[in-house]
């Protein structure tokens, strides 16, 4: 057994990671027609407006990978993982402003549930859909490649040994990959039982694919909690417990306030959607959190 | 909690990521060991130790009994 040297990550592979997601994004997606009509306002032809909506986010996310690397070096996890998460909702923003995405989506499920009511909460179920189905594309990318997946999807400053993939590694990738697709199937699945008025049997597909991909997520995280080590465990109750928390302050500020009078009513499927988005921060926190020495400086604190 | 996890690996010329092999564990506990975020549960510790063929406080040393010593 010898050392391995592993090379660090070089920084344009992360900006070339997300200009080819971004562009795959634009693909997608239709010209807003809000700001098309702001753009024109200000003399813009039509067919130029839309052009400059769908090349505008890839180049200014692109920028916005370039110029978060650039701040982030050196830096510590914390400060790294919120820079490049500021500029991220940057960037998110300007692609929402820029472009209806994903409207080729939208067009099958009105054709095939019939048309349907989208509410906040269903656009914030639409955001933990898409970010499942990210989360379990590059986990699946990192579970087929290996070393070179991670090496494209990490960024420049943190440590080289944590894009060496090993044969461990892949093996809770591809679960995670399987746990979070599940989870983005069975979201997005629900979310269209929500905001369509689908019925008969089209509402029991939708239902038994909510279903299966929610116990599919929950039987994944049983079997990576079973092969995770006593830090990763820890990570993960560190995350419910702080997930358990914020839901319990928010459900008694909630129950105090309609005590109070106030008319805060939310479907279950807004709960649904809004405790899933408490353990996401949760867990994204407890991971920063307990493997914050995961980018940090080579330099231990040996005695 | 100190250690000389680093310097033990050093000596052995194995990476992280061997080290993990050896004690069935993830890469990134042998890193947030060694950097002083994580301590080891005891039979971790104990692991560690039969490892590298020494006992505990050879491998890992407390920041404030130090200090009281240094004092």
């Amino acid at each position: 057994m010898t050392a391995t040297k592993p090379q660090p990550a070089r920084s344009g592979q992360m900006a070339i990671t997300v200009t080819g997601l971004l562009i795959f994004l634009s693909a997608t997606g239709a010209a807003a027609p809000k700001t098309v009509g702001r753009l024109q306002g200000l003399g813009i032809g039509l067919t130029e407006a839309q052009i400059v909506l769908h090349v505008a986010p890839v180049l200014i996310g692109a920028v916005a990978v370039v110029l978060a690397q650039m701040i982030a070096a050196g830096r510590s996890t914390p400060v790294r993982f919120g820079v490049y998460a500021l500029l991220g909702v940057f960037t998110g923003f300007i692609l929402g402003a820029a472009l209806d995405l994903f409207v080729g989506v939208s067009a099958l499920i009105t054709a095939v549930f019939g048309p349907g009511e989208i509410r906040d909460e269903h656009a914030v179920g639409w955001a933990v859909t898409a970010m499942c189905i990210a989360w379990a594309l590059m986990m699946a990318a990192i579970a087929v490649f290996g070393t070179p997946a991670a090496r494209a999807l990490q960024d420049a400053g943190g440590d080289p040994e944590c894009a060496e993939v090993r044969p461990r590694d892949r093996a809770l990738s591809r679960e995670g990959a399987l746990g979070m697709g599940a989870l983005g199937v069975s979201t997005g699945a629900l979310t269209i039982l929500s905001q369509t008025a689908a019925s008969g049997a089209a509402a029991a597909v939708l239902a038994a694919v909510a279903a299966l991909g929610f116990i599919g997520s929950t039987w994944a995280s049983w079997s990576i909690w079973r092969r995770s080590d006593e830090l990763q465990q820890r990570a993960v109750l560190q995350a419910y417990t702080g997930s358990a928390l914020i839901v319990t302050a928010a459900v008694f500020i909630w129950a105090i306030a309609t005590s109070l009078g106030a008319q805060l009513t939310l479907s279950p499927y807004a709960l649904y959607i809004g405790f899933t988005v408490v353990q996401f921060a949760a867990a994204i926190a407890a991971n920063i959190g307990s493997q914050i020495a995961l980018s940090s400086s080579p330099r231990g604190r040996t005695a | 909690m100190m250690n000389r996890l680093r310097v033990l690996r050093a000596e052995r010329a194995w990476s992280q990521a061997d080290l993990a092999d050896h004690l069935g564990v993830s890469r990134q506990t042998i890193n947030a060991i060694e950097v002083g975020k994580y301590d080891p549960s005891l039979p971790l510790a104990f692991k560690i130790a039969r490892l590298f063929g020494l006992r505990i406080e050879e491998i890992f040393s407390d920041d404030s009994a130090d200090a009281k010593a240094a004092e």
